[in-house]
């Protein structure tokens, strides 16, 4: 099995969450949200990208709005394969998470 | 969602729209400015803008990785291709990089000497304020500028003209120096202490504030230190000027540069020259022997202060005076230029470098395209398999790079082999360094790539318009388009080699026309010695042994006489003027003359005619007292008086009698015109004389020279002996245009040679291609001899109308360069009949073979292969 990397496993969780509404605005969103991390657009379309490219996810074409300056959406949509392997990858992260319980000890600021 | 619609910045738009050409970054564009939008709304038009603009930044660094990963991969395959079409048609790579070495070699060569030419002084950091004063006085036959000028002409300018900054005067000197043993004759410049400020030499020991400041102090050059010193520290030791003054070196500097106006080796505080007996002789306004060099901040103001000098030659020697002389100022960066053809020289050398270059150059555009036929398959497949026309043009371009940067390769290491030879050739302190400094190999890389773009640029446009169907079937006839493109480049490459001949010609004929020209005298088989009394410490006691020397010698055998004289004819250095008027004539009449001071024996020396009247001699007594004067045939036509001799002449202020008159002879250059002259005579006159010249016969040279030698020795046993020869000076006069005769002699060698590389190389195309009709017309019955008629004829034409072009370019050129001499040969038609045959003849002999080989083929041959 593949090990994905930490951002294309969140961005698979992602689209898998927003279902039907999956597209680059969305995404970045969700994941901007989630992480609480201020990142650049152009960095959640590599992956995802990546990801069409290894056939996890797949895109759509969507209508285009006057909001969007005419463009049309991009859709991505979770593939078998993109299941799978976040099957896969939680069974992984379970396991290694597994008996660990949150540290009581002083937070170490980086 | 379908709220208000901002528009985004339109130049970041673009931007984005740029970086994000392909097709699936589309919906990013929209995402991002849906992005906008929101952000609009929540935090206004400002921030969203900033935000939109450096998203569209952000992009660039991926985009620059993505565009350089994509070019590298199609370069390799260019590379590749470039390669092996180089290795494919190896005669026409070897003409192509063999043409353009030599065209680079030739190129950087000519520019090296340009350039060193061209910068003369430039080191100085104030080149631009740095003015000369001159004195330019108007006599009957025109103004004549002197570029010495009056001892005290500094003071009274510094005092009464604040425009000018400051100033110095440099009186140059050629003394002996004296440390320990150790003797040389040493050229010691007296200057004011402003000197460092004024001119950028490079203090490397000693202090710079005290420079020129201490009285006794003298700066030396690197070179004079380790004359005198060796390894030995300099500072504080101890030189002794001309038996008399002692000097502490107080400073080094650094060796002056061989592009630089002056030359000296010691510099001294000016203080020291009111010491000088010279010096306190012609302390007057009327006395001009120094140079004075001015700082000048505006240089606006430089005409200005002319007219304002007025007033200091009307203060100092009135108001008549002011009428007929004034002060001048040229700038410093034309002190050399003025004073020698070197920048002519250095133009006419670019424009042979700039012609040889070229000729290289259309030799690789005609030969490229006159290849496409050969290629047309391999473009053609290109743009089948989608390559666009640009893509075309950076492979065709990209292979003459690859040209360009093997030849130049060589061209560098020719470059460095050559250099040293040409630095003895010319006598240039010239360096070839293109390691020694990053702009230097910043010029050559751009020099190389301009050369490559250039001349591939031609080929690669018309390579990249065929159309592929046709040229995939082979029904494209090969470069229908370029052959006129091609033709107009044979007859510019001819035209220059033409051009070049016909120079050669012309510079060969002028210095062979000089050779032969009875300049008046009889130079050859004249030893001249440097003998002056300044090198003794006694003055009299030098006169007395230099009389016994010159009489011991006269008694050698295959010696016919000697003579001393101030000056010798061929030496072309400054020989003092001064104006002379007839008696009781006006002062309108006034002439400028040069004087020279010779003894009785001169004239018969040099072999010198006489027009009228008598020689110096020894019976008479006034000629030593020098009250006795003898003119030139120029001066005696300008007095215009037929009854000259017996009457007198004012020079100096006293009156002088004519006794003879001489016939004209060139005692400079043939560049020149002759000037008015006036001879006195003997040493009387506080003028002594500086050499002995030595009239032989001409055989047993090596003896003869042996026995002045040796006489020498014993007579002058600590005094180095220094001879030249009289003809030798003659002939260094020509120098300059002697190598410009050579240089431009290979220039044409190279020129025809490539040129016709070149029509080599394109006539072997012509007549690959007609193969199939010089067949078919040999079987209808065509003679040999009309065969090869229709073979060459095109190219027959061409070389005869670029003789056509390039004789009224070539008359035009070389009348310009046979201005520069006053005696000179007329331009005759024969040089360009020579001229034109010798290129027609190289052409033609260039395509003959050939075209004599194709029309004696078998056409069976030829017409089987279908």
């Amino acid at each position: 099995m593949e090990i994905l990397t930490k951002l294309e496993e969140l961005i698979l969780l992602a689209v898998w969450k927003l279902k039907e509404e999956a597209y680059g605005v969305s995404i970045y969103k969700h994941l901007q949200k989630v992480t609480g991390q201020k990142m650049s657009v152009g960095s959640v379309y590599f992956p995802l990208d990546r990801l069409v490219k290894k056939r996890y996810l797949k895109a759509m074409k969507g209508e285009p709005t006057p909001r969007r300056g005419g463009m049309s959406k991009r859709y991505y949509l979770l593939t078998d394969a993109g299941l799978n392997i976040l099957n896969e990858t939680k069974k992984v992260n379970d396991t290694m998470w597994d008996g660990y319980t949150a540290l009581k000890e002083k937070k170490v600021r980086i | 969602m379908n709220k208000g619609n901002q528009k985004p910045p339109v130049t970041a738009k673009f931007f984005l729209m740029l970086l994000l050409k392909r097709s699936d970054h589309y919906s990013y564009f929209g995402d991002i400015e849906e992005m906008y939008n929101d952000l609009a709304e929540r935090k206004g038009l400002f921030q969203a803008s900033i935000w939109y603009w450096s998203q569209a930044l952000k992009l660039i660094p991926g985009f620059i990785a993505d565009s350089i990963q994509g070019s590298i991969t199609m370069f390799k395959s260019y590379f590749k291709t470039g390669i092996r079409n180089l290795l494919r048609y190896k005669f026409y790579s070897f003409i192509n990089i063999f043409g353009f070495a030599i065209g680079i070699t030739a190129c950087i060569l000519i520019f090296l000497v340009a350039d060193y030419v061209l910068s003369y002084d430039s080191f100085h950091e104030k080149i631009d304020e740095i003015y000369y004063a001159c004195r330019e006085e108007i006599v009957p036959n025109g103004i004549h500028v002197s570029y010495v000028t009056q001892l005290r002409l500094i003071e009274e300018i510094l005092s009464g003209y604040p425009e000018v900054e400051s100033g110095t005067r440099i009186y140059g000197t050629y003394p002996v120096v004296q440390y320990k043993d150790l003797k040389f004759n040493t050229e010691i410049a007296y200057v004011d202490t402003s000197f460092f400020n004024i001119f950028s030499f490079r203090i490397l020991k000693g202090n710079p504030a005290d420079a020129c400041k201490i009285r006794n102090n003298v700066i030396i050059t690197e070179n004079i230190a380790t004359k005198f010193f060796g390894d030995e520290d300099p500072i504080g030791k101890i030189l002794n000027v001309d038996y008399d003054k002692d000097f502490i070196v107080g400073g080094v500097i650094e060796n002056i540069p061989g592009n630089s106006s002056f030359d000296f080796d010691i510099l001294a505080p000016f203080e020291n020259a009111w010491e000088l007996q010279e010096v306190r002789r012609w302390d007057s306004f009327s006395s001009s022997f120094l140079r004075t060099f001015l700082i000048i901040d505006d240089p606006e103001t430089a005409e200005a202060l002319e007219r304002k000098f007025s007033s200091i030659i009307e203060k100092n020697l009135g108001e008549d005076a002011a009428k007929e002389q004034r002060i001048g100022l040229i700038p410093f960066s034309d002190y050399h230029a003025s004073r020698s053809n070197d920048n002519k020289y250095a133009q006419a050398l670019l424009a042979m470098g700039a012609s040889v270059l070229i000729i290289a150059i259309l030799n690789f555009v005609n030969l490229s395209t006159a290849k496409s036929f050969y290629r047309s398959r391999e473009i053609g497949m290109r743009k089948v398999l989608g390559a666009v026309r640009f893509q075309l043009i950076k492979q065709i371009i990209l292979e003459s790079v690859i040209i360009a940067v093997i030849a130049s390769l060589g061209a560098v290491i020719s470059v460095g082999l050559i250099v040293p030879v040409l630095k003895d050739f010319t006598g240039l302190d010239i360096m070839f360094n293109p390691l020694g400094s990053v702009s230097n190999l910043i010029y050559l890389v751009i020099f190389i790539l301009t050369i490559g773009i250039i001349s591939g640029l031609i080929p690669a446009l018309y390579l990249s318009k065929n159309r592929p169907v046709e040229s995939l079937k082979g029904s494209l006839k090969a470069g229908d388009l370029g052959i006129t493109l091609r033709n107009i480049f044979v007859l510019v490459q001819f035209t220059f080699s033409v051009i070049l001949i016909i120079s050669s010609t012309v510079i060969w004929s002028q210095l062979d026309y000089m050779r032969n020209f009875d300049i008046g005298l009889d130079k050859n088989n004249v030893i001249a010695l440097r003998m002056s009394v300044r090198d003794f410490p006694e003055t009299e006691n030098a006169l007395m042994r230099f009389e016994t020397f010159k009489n011991e010698i006269t008694q050698g055998e295959n010696i016919q006489n000697a003579s001393f004289s101030m000056n010798v004819p061929g030496v072309n250095n400054t020989t003092r003027r001064t104006n002379a008027v007839p008696a009781g004539s006006s002062k309108e009449n006034e002439i400028t003359a040069n004087i020279l001071v010779v003894d009785e024996q001169y004239f018969e020396t040099y072999r010198i005619s006489f027009f009228k009247g008598r020689s110096f001699a020894e019976d008479y007594i006034v000629d030593r007292q020098g009250r006795t004067i003898v003119i030139n045939k120029t001066m005696y036509n300008l007095i215009g008086d037929s009854e000259i001799i017996g009457k007198s002449i004012k020079v100096y202020g006293n009156l002088h009698e004519v006794v003879g008159v001489i016939n004209d002879y060139n005692f400079r250059s043939l560049h020149d015109e002759v000037n008015p002259l006036v001879f006195f005579c003997g040493s009387k006159n506080n003028i002594y004389p500086n050499h002995l010249s030595i009239r032989t016969d001409g055989s047993n040279m090596n003896e003869v020279l042996k026995f002045i030698q040796n006489k020498w020795g014993e007579l002058f046993p600590d005094k180095d002996f220094e001879y030249f020869f009289v003809e030798e000076r003659f002939d260094s006069l020509y120098d300059t245009d002697q190598k410009l005769g050579s240089v431009s002699g290979w220039f044409s060698v190279i020129s025809i040679a490539l040129a016709s590389l070149g029509l080599y190389g394109l006539f072997s195309f012509t007549v690959v291609k007609r193969t199939k009709e010089v067949g078919v017309r040999k079987v209808l019955g065509a003679t040999v001899s009309q065969v090869v008629g229709t073979l060459s004829g095109k190219f027959v034409l061409l070389i005869l109308a670029s003789n056509i072009v390039a004789w009224p370019a070539a008359y035009y050129i070389m009348n310009k360069w046979l201005q520069l001499f006053a005696f000179r040969m007329d331009i005759d038609i024969v040089h360009f009949l020579v001229s034109g045959s010798i290129a027609f003849t190289i052409a033609f002999l260039t395509i003959f073979l050939q075209a004599a080989r194709a029309s004696l083929s078998d056409p069976v041959d030829a017409l089987r292969y279908e």
